[in-house]
């Protein structure tokens, strides 16, 4: 086997790894959520989910769906979604902070039955 | 002259209306402070009574000189195939009953003006008593079974309020109960029968285009009912509408609230009581007749019903001590005799008896209450005697209701004389045994009573005191029909006899106003005079030695009978016969079905309430309130939903 083909080997992604890049930062977001008991930590751990989600998006349209564009614009939009989220999901976060001094998840259960 | 008349007749309905509007003056007068003074209460109640009576009366004049009835309907009630109407029929059986109720009523009035004076409840008595005259008249004037339903629930209730006046006392308010839910079995039976009479006659009514349920057309609508519903279920339809009579006219079974009713103020039981709400029932029977002589079996139902009831409650009358109760059980078994008439076809024998009735048990009752009223509310016999000294007017009044009653000359004399030869002409030779055995036992009690109230010494500790002129004037003005109007009606002056009068325009099948023999009215008579000379003899105090020396006194004769004593003071354990009924086996099975109600279906109910409880408790467990959990559970179902859609793919 010569070098190129190897290069060619190496570098000739294809669709399904682009998925399971996509696939792991998700597992790695939903981990993140699920045992992270920092406030800030859940805020990062669902960027990381919605940034698999957008892998996911630009990976198809880019197989499957050529010259239409329709998946990268779908992107572009979670990230203007995401930005607003960040800065809303702080905001809650800093009255929330105001009224109990604290960043823990667990603190924050007045609303339980 | 005969516009005249006939305006009188085409406003009948003035007659109802003015005691009603009388009502609403009292009511909202006194609720709303408008006025206080009892002069306007009881002169505003009487000048439309008077008004009533002079309306009547030219009714009355009127019906003389008419063969037709006067009838006049407008449309109330427009329900798919069914229209009612409401109005008033005026023929001669109305009129006389007008002239009767208003009659009665007026010297009633009179009279309660004295007998309430010192009661708190002044006006409201004259507003009830107000109410009750609208609903009489009403009844009176009605001109179908649909209206005269309607009054005829009226007088129930206001009967009920009356009974109940003083509210307080716990007897009078158990009297009232008692009257009203023995009243509600008898119009529940009348409501059945005139609803199923209705309903299989409705394409005959459809058909002629009569008012519906009109007196009128009765007697083809019924003889149609008859081919329609066969004859077993017309004898049932029938029934059912008799039973509304049963209650009302306090007939065997059902009679047991009529005692019970004196507990009310005496003018209450003189007017309603005895003189004519009692007599509503008779009434009916008449306005119904068609109905019911269209089968024999039900006409001999009625007749012995009525002969039955006289018995009974002449046997009680004879051992009861309380004044009032006597004259309670005498009204019953009068009426009962009234019943009996009329259902072995003496319709105008049992009418004639109605009204002479009428008069004298008003009058009776009125004595009564004179006496009660003079011995600060005596009513118990053994703690009278001797009053003829303190209250004479009283005394004598009494003596001649007695006489009438008892059937000795004056009018009871002539009522029961045609009763009995109407019997004798239909040949009911039991019943008319029946019926003599009664007069000989009315005249025994009725003078039972006068000897132990009036004569001898006084027997009780209050102080007796005579009645009042506002009392004894409407005694004395009720002594004249008490006394005359059987001979004035009678026929033998050469006046219109009362049995033609009722009689004309009307078609009957069961008509049996025969003249027995002349030996009729002897015998009844003599069996009148007998029973008057046994009490004289067991009671009166000039006797007292010759009773004693052949030992022939009350007392023995109680004990040589004590079985019978007991039965006649037990009222024949009916009234023990229907509270052990109620309390042993209708509370029992209505307790058993309320703890069904209370237990089962309840039950399931709050199960089902316990469960969506118990639910919520437990699922509230899993709601942690950390968001980790949620998540962990929510991506794991994911995970888990998605193996399994995995695995089956693979399967497939």
């Amino acid at each position: 086997m010569s070098w190129e083909e190897i290069l060619i080997k190496i570098f000739n992604v294809e669709l399904t790894h682009y998925l399971v890049l996509s696939a792991v930062l998700f597992c790695i977001g939903i981990m993140g959520l699920i045992v992270s008991r920092n406030v800030i930590r859940v805020l990062m751990s669902i960027e990381i989910l919605l940034v698999s989600i957008n892998i996911n998006f630009v990976a198809f349209a880019n197989y499957t769906d050529l010259g239409d564009l329709k998946g990268q614009v779908f992107a572009i939009f979670i990230m203007a979604v995401a930005a607003a989220e960040a800065a809303l999901g702080l905001a809650i976060l800093l009255a929330l902070y105001r009224n109990k001094p604290s960043v823990d998840t667990e603190e924050y259960k007045e609303l339980k039955g | 002259m005969e516009q005249f008349l006939e305006f009188f007749v085409e406003n009948a309905g003035i007659i109802p209306a003015l005691p009603l509007w009388t009502f609403l003056i009292i009511i909202f007068g006194q609720n709303l402070g408008v006025y206080d003074d009892k002069r306007i209460t009881v002169w505003i109640t009487v000048l439309s009574t008077f008004i009533g009576l002079v309306w009547s009366f030219f009714i009355l004049l009127w019906t003389f000189g008419v063969d037709e009835p006067f009838s006049k309907n407008i449309t109330w009630l427009n329900a798919g195939n069914i229209e009612l109407s409401v109005g008033w029929l005026v023929d001669n059986l109305a009129a006389t009953m007008l002239l009767v109720v208003t009659g009665v009523s007026l010297l009633i009035q009179v009279y309660s003006q004295g007998y309430m004076k010192e009661d708190e409840g002044y006006h409201r008595f004259f507003s009830y008593l107000n109410l009750f005259n609208f609903s009489m008249l009403g009844l009176v004037l009605s001109s179908n079974l649909f209206q005269i339903y309607i009054f005829w629930e009226l007088v129930g209730v206001s009967s009920y309020l009356l009974i109940g006046f003083w509210y307080r006392r716990p007897s009078a308010a158990h009297a009232a109960t008692k009257a009203f839910i023995i009243n509600r079995i008898g119009d529940f039976g009348l409501l059945v029968g005139i609803i199923a009479f209705l309903f299989y006659s409705l394409n005959w009514w459809q058909a002629s285009g009569n008012i519906y349920l009109s007196f009128t057309t009765l007697q083809p609508a019924a003889q149609y009912v008859l081919t329609e519903a066969g004859t077993v279920i017309y004898f049932l339809i029938a029934l059912a509408i008799f039973f509304g009579p049963i209650a009302k006219s306090a007939q065997f079974p059902l009679h047991t609230w009529l005692p019970d009713a004196m507990e009310g103020p005496t003018p209450i039981s003189a007017l309603i009581h005895a003189a004519t709400m009692v007599a509503a029932g008779v009434f009916l029977i008449a306005r119904a007749y068609p109905i019911f002589e269209a089968s024999p079996c039900i006409m001999t139902t009625i007749a012995w019903i009525g002969a039955i009831t006289a018995f009974i409650t002449a046997t009680i009358a004879i051992t009861q001590y309380d004044l009032k109760k006597t004259l309670a059980y005498s009204t019953c078994s009068q009426l009962g005799y009234m019943v009996m008439a009329m259902g072995a076809g003496a319709y105008a024998a049992g009418l004639f008896h109605l009204m002479t009735h009428a008069f004298f048990k008003a009058m009776l009752f009125l004595c009564s209450g004179a006496v009660i009223h003079g011995l600060s509310d005596q009513q118990d016999m053994r703690y009278m005697g001797g009053l003829r000294k303190y209250m004479p007017v009283v005394a004598y009044t009494y003596l001649i209701g007695c006489l009438a009653i008892s059937g000795i000359l004056l009018s009871g004399f002539w009522s029961k004389e045609a009763i009995f030869s109407g019997l004798y002409g239909n040949n009911n030779i039991t019943l008319l045994t029946v019926g003599l055995i009664v007069a000989l036992m009315t005249s025994f009690y009725m003078f039972r009573t006068y000897f132990l109230t009036f004569e001898g010494e006084y027997r009780g500790q209050a102080h007796p005191h005579d009645a009042p002129k506002v009392m004894s004037v409407p005694l004395i003005l009720l002594t004249i029909p008490s006394a005359l109007i059987g001979f004035l009606l009678s026929g033998a002056l050469g006046l219109p006899s009362f049995d033609e009068y009722i009689l004309a325009g009307k078609d009957l099948f069961t008509h049996a106003e025969y003249h027995g023999p002349w030996l009729l009215p002897v015998i009844s008579l003599l069996l009148s005079l007998a029973g008057l000379l046994v009490a004289a003899f067991l009671y009166w105090d000039g006797l007292k030695q010759a009773r004693e020396s052949v030992k022939i006194t009350a007392d023995n004769i109680i004990r040589i009978t004590k079985p019978l004593y007991a039965l006649t003071t037990n009222l024949w354990y009916i009234d023990k016969l229907y509270y052990w009924f109620i309390d042993d086996i209708f509370l029992p099975i209505c307790g058993f079905i309320a703890g069904f109600d209370k237990y089962i279906i309840d039950g399931i109910v709050n199960l089902v309430g316990l469960m969506t409880l118990v639910a919520g408790k437990v699922l509230r467990l899993f709601q942690t309130g950390q968001m980790q959990t949620y998540l962990a559970v929510l991506f794991s179902g994911i995970a888990g939903l998605t193996l399994i859609f995995v695995i089956l793919q693979w399967l497939m």
